[in-house]
């Protein structure tokens, strides 16, 4: 049996006659990161949604942390994306009406964790990416900048085996954008978290073990 | 460029972009959805429906009073009627004389009520529909219509009441020689099975006489089809059956065409003196109109719950649909559509589907109002007048009414949302990550709440509006009802924030709690509409359960108090308000003198017309009443005389409606009209009477039958022997007395109660509606707002929130907002309650109530709001946690 987060073996999937995923495969090891890039439409989000398990492969399998996706119910796949997965979105996603303390508590929330514990957890990562001082503040009250270090406090506070990232510095200036990758380098290299970082960016690619190109819903380049 | 080379312009661009919309995206959209867009205009069209079949309910109800001489004679011209009682016979000598050579037609008339006989001695009072019985003078009319324009005449008719019969109806001398000949008309025939020679039992006093059916009422082109309860009578004929030899009901008269009206109506004056009431037939019409003025307009204002509802809908479900259709706008904005357009192809759609919805509600309403009419009728019949209308005609002045209002409620509903999509940013839409934004609806909406609030109170001040026929109407007391609930709703959001700090604790708890609680910490502004729709729904609701059973209550104990015979009689024809068919006091005396009887207390009923407007006069045994403590007093009689039989003659007591309607208090004087003048009566006391809402006079029974020389009796009161089994006595006088209703006291309780009940039943239909659209308000708000928040329900289901816990926020989240409605609308409706007993109860009926606030009906009706409102709110959950992800590249 193979040690590895994710593997994903010959996935398809389509929508409305579209071809979108043809027959991607990859693999992703403990502590790796793996950036996944190619021009728009070429299928990266939806593969990403596909490893996730938020959407669901037509075809081919998905094995994360050694269960196949394509075998769980809906809610069996909420349940391992609560405990296992974190993600961190482009545009951040926070819950607008929790405070920026209870948005990172969420996850652990969900797990049933103990409200002391929640709170002492998110404090300290709150801490680590630098914004605790806003701890109380409406996530609408943030720059963009802090909006994506609460996200990746949020991703990272359950202590997933994996991180999917979507474009996580597509919406930040650059010198946010360098501060941000390399947070996520740092705090995955403490951790020893895969992560998957789907981007366009050059800079991006650089914090990462592994680039692997896209196109037209198949991997063009360094799929092993 | 020369004018005729000019390229050609579209002569309005702006109509040009709005068909574009309506027919590409508008149509369209509708089309794509059309279960949802048939629902939505059903929806509609049932609020449309309720309205228009109320008015046209009340519209039969009306037609039905006094038409009933027009379908055998002609619309007469002018009326005459003993202000009290009958007219004397003679009157026409005089009238006679004073009109000879004028032309003038004289057709002097008895009108009575007769029933069917009952198979049930138990049945419900009013439950067989009343008869009426026309006496007429068949000669005159025979001569005095047109005979091209009828379909047959009153005599020699070839074809029979019922065709097959094939038995011609009699001539002219075997029908006026026969003393119960009668005419009926052809859908009574048909339904009764009856043709010429037919015989047909009914009650009539305290008698079962027996008509015999001698043919069709003959109609013309010109006028209205003969109501089926109509019977037409030789006058004689009528006066012997009824009782009223040389007395007749009202004088009725058809002046020659083109003559002028006020000499001849001089004329008439002048011959019958102040003894008799002269009336044009409009102003008749309108008397009897004024009769049922306040129950109609209470009616229509609650059938506008029904279109308010429907606003209510269109409102949800534009904005609804302005949230999903956000990205398209966004386009259309980008592709150089103005906010303009946008805003007028929104009200466009608004206003389709009030046409649409109008449509469908005036051919709903049609169908509904069959039903209606029959529940207004009853109503009526047992309030006001004798009424038994059984369809309503399609009035298309009400059509047209019905189609503009609903067109007019849903541009205003559809004013908000339309608004909200022409403020739609493209550049922010189209860009993405910036959904869910709410930037319109900035309004101080708790200071209007206030401000709302304020004036209602200011407005319950106010007095009503006075109707002519001594009613009034309560203006200001509905307009502040309205306030009370717009201002109540407007307020209901801040519950929300303070529902949302309370879950705070729980929250901590439960993640599907904290996401609800903080999503009520911050409401949007479709979270406060939903709020809004079900405190109003339940503020009216419990309201009038407050109302209803302050009512309930009041009236219970006003007939424990009134009614402590054991047996009460009367005419078993008696099965509408008008009914005055009397016990002779040969029946009286012999019940009287039945040995298991130990006191009777005979009352004799006459309605006048006052100077102030019409009442109802009692005569009953003053002493009798007061020793059974059966009188409430509001205002007590000081002088000991006015309760001694010998002495009482210039004294009488009134009903608390009376005192409202008139303003007439203790120590005002009144003039009773009688036969022999007017009597002078004092009134010495003021008591509570919930059984006439236009006022009753109260004298000493002996004096009445004295002013009117009779000694009938309309009532009689039975108090049994001790040792008597009452069942048993009221079986043995039954069976001795046929034409006599009687019933025990529980019997008679039972009814009153139900009678007042059924006063109130289309306002629980009513209600109902109003809870369930509310509830489905909150069903299509939330669905609004999870299609707003559909990039946050991607990230929760990223978060691994699985969909149990997606619907459970969103349950919670309903919940929510229904508790806040619900407790809102607990308070609300106890400012409403308080208004509809003090104010509007007050100023139509003139009826203290005393306030009850019904605990266990109230905490019913908000736990089965709020369970249903978590129910409405999981389904919608459920079907938010399987929206397809709203992220793609």
């Amino acid at each position: 049996m193979s040690d590895a987060v994710l593997q994903c073996q010959l996935v398809c999937k389509s929508y409305d006659q579209r071809v979108v995923l043809n027959q991607v495969s990859l693999q992703l090891s403990p502590g790796e990161r793996l950036a996944l890039t190619g021009p728009s439409g070429c299928g990266k989000t939806t593969l990403m949604n596909c490893l996730g398990g938020i959407d669901r492969a037509d075809s081919g399998e998905i094995v994360l942390l050694g269960q196949s996706l394509s075998r769980l119910d809906a809610e069996s796949l909420a349940a391992l994306r609560r405990e296992k997965i974190g993600n961190i979105f482009q545009f951040f996603h926070l819950l607008p009406t929790l405070s920026v303390q209870e948005n990172v508590e969420f996850p652990l929330q969900l797990l049933g964790v103990p409200a002391k514990e929640r709170s002492q957890r998110a404090l300290a990562l709150l801490e680590r990416v630098r914004v605790a001082h806003r701890a109380a503040a409406a996530p609408g009250q943030l720059s963009g900048g802090e909006m994506q270090r609460v996200a990746i406090a949020r991703a990272l506070v359950h202590r997933p085996a994996l991180i999917l990232a979507d474009e996580p510095t597509g919406n930040l200036d650059s010198a946010n954008g360098a501060n941000i990758l390399s947070l996520l380098q740092e705090l995955t290299n403490e951790t020893g978290t895969a992560l998957l970082l789907v981007t366009h960016s050059e800079e991006a690619t650089r914090i990462c073990h592994r680039v692997i190109r896209m196109r037209d819903g198949k991997i063009e380049t360094g799929a092993s | 460029m020369s004018a005729s080379t000019a390229p050609s312009r579209p002569s309005s661009p702006s109509g040009s972009v709005l068909r574009a919309l309506l027919l590409q995206c508008t149509w369209r959209h509708w089309k794509l959805a059309p279960k949802r867009s048939l629902l939505l205009v059903a929806l509609l069209g049932l609020g449309v429906a309720v309205f228009f079949s109320i008015r046209l309910a009340n519209r039969a109800a009306v037609a039905s009073f006094a038409s009933f001489t027009r379908v055998v004679s002609q619309q007469t011209d002018a009326v005459l009627s003993a202000p009290a009682g009958t007219l004397p016979e003679s009157v026409l000598e005089s009238l006679g004389q004073a009109l000879a050579g004028s032309g003038v037609e004289i057709l002097p008339i008895v009108e009575v009520l007769a029933a069917a006989p009952r198979g049930d001695a138990e049945a419900s009072i009013g439950s067989r529909p009343p008869r009426t019985l026309l006496g007429v003078d068949l000669v005159s009319l025979q001569n005095l219509l047109d005979p091209k324009t009828l379909d047959r005449k009153w005599f020699d008719q070839k074809k029979a009441a019922k065709a097959e019969s094939g038995q011609d109806s009699g001539n002219l001398w075997q029908i006026l020689n026969l003393p119960n000949a009668a005419f009926c008309a052809e859908s009574f025939a048909q339904r009764e099975n009856l043709h010429v020679g037919s015989k047909l039992p009914l009650m009539l006093n305290d008698r079962q006489i027996e008509l015999e059916i001698c043919g069709l009422i003959p109609s013309a082109q010109n006028q209205p089809a003969p109501p089926a309860n109509l019977l037409v009578l030789d006058l004689p004929a009528l006066q012997t059956l009824a009782g009223k030899p040389g007395q007749l009901d009202r004088v009725e008269f058809l002046f020659p065409k083109g003559t002028p009206h006020p000499p001849l109506l001089e004329r008439i004056r002048s011959a019958v003196g102040d003894q008799a009431v002269l009336r044009t037939t409009e102003s008749s019409q309108a008397a009897a109109e004024g009769m049922t003025r306040g129950f109609r307009l209470n009616l229509t204002i609650l059938s506008l719950l029904g279109l308010v509802v429907g606003l209510y809908l269109i409102f949800q479900a534009l904005d609804a649909a302005v949230v999903k259709r956000r990205g398209e706008t966004a386009i259309l904005r980008a592709l150089g559509v103005g906010a303009r357009e946008i805003r007028r192809a929104w009200i466009c759609e608004a206003a389709l589907l009030g046409l649409a919805g109008g449509l469908v509600g005036v051919l709903g309403g049609w169908a509904l109002a069959q039903g209606t009419v029959r529940v207004v009728s009853q109503t009526v019949n047992a309030l006001y007048y004798a009424s038994n209308v059984e369809a309503a005609g399609l009035h298309f002045g009400e059509a047209a009414l019905a189609v503009v209002l609903a067109v007019l409620c849903s541009v205003l509903a559809g004013w908000l949302p339309a608004r909200a999509a022409a403020a739609t940013p493209p550049a922010q839409l189209l860009t993405r990550g910036n959904e869910g934004t709410e930037s319109h609806w900035r309004f101080p909406v708790a200071k209007a709440g206030v401000l709302l609030a304020a004036v209602a109170w200011g407005l319950a001040w106010l007095p009503p509006v006075p109707l002519s026929g001594g009613g009034r109407f309560p203006l200001a007391g509905y307009a502040s009802a309205l306030l009370t609930i717009l201002g109540g709703g407007l307020l209901a959001g801040e519950f929300l924030g303070i529902l949302g700090r309370w879950a705070a604790p729980l929250a901590r708890r439960s993640a599907p709690i904290q996401l609800a609680g903080s999503h009520l910490r911050h409401p949007t502004g479709r979270h406060r509409w939903a709020v809004a729709g079900l405190l109003c729904a339940l503020t009216m609701t419990g309201g009038m359960t407050i109302l209803v059973s302050s009512f309930e209550s009041s009236v219970s104990r006003w007939i424990q108090r009134t009614l402590q015979a054991d047996l009460y009689l009367t005419s078993d024809a008696n099965q509408s308000a008008t009914s005055y068919n009397r016990i002779p006091e040969s029946t009286w005396r012999k019940i009287a003198e039945n040995p298991g009887v130990a006191e009777t207390d005979v009352a004799l009923i006459v309605p006048m017309e006052l100077a102030q407007g019409p009442v109802r006069v009692v005569g009953t045994g003053l002493a009798f009443a007061e020793s059974r403590r059966q009188f409430t007093w509001l205002i007590a009689p000081t002088e000991p005389a006015v309760f001694d039989a010998r002495a009482n003659g210039g004294f009488c007591f009134v009903s608390e409606a009376f005192q409202e309607r008139f303003g007439l208090g203790v120590g005002a004087k009144l003039q009773l009209p009688s036969p022999g003048g007017p009597r002078a009566v004092q009134i010495a006391g003021v008591y509570s009477d919930f059984g006439d809402e236009r006022g009753v006079v109260m004298v000493e029974r002996q004096h009445l039958a004295e002013w009117f020389h009779t000694t009938d009796a309309s009532t009689l009161s039975l108090v049994a022997r001790p040792g008597t089994e009452v069942l048993e006595l009221q079986a043995e006088l039954r069976r001795e007395f046929p034409g006599l209703a009687i019933f025990s006291n529980v019997h008679l309780r039972k009814e009153v109660m139900r009678i007042f009940r059924q006063t109130f039943a289309i306002t629980y239909a009513l209600e109902a509606i109003g809870v369930i659209v509310a509830l489905l308000g909150l069903g299509t708000t939330l669905a609004s707002v999870l299609l707003e928040r559909r990039a946050e329900l991607t990230t929760l289901r990223a978060l691994g929130m699985g969909r149990q816990a997606m619907a459970k926020a969103t349950a919670w989240e309903g919940v929510g907002i229904a508790l806040g409605g619900s407790l809102g609308g607990l308070l609300a409706s106890v400012a409403l309650g308080r208004l509809l007993i003090f104010v509007i109860n007050k100023q139509t009926f003139g009826w203290t109530l005393q306030p009850v606030f019904p605990l266990r009906s109230l905490t019913i009706l908000t736990l089965g709001v709020v369970s249903c409102a978590a129910l409405v709110a999981w389904t919608v959950g459920r079907w938010g946690s399987q929206l397809p992800a709203d992220r793609e590249e």
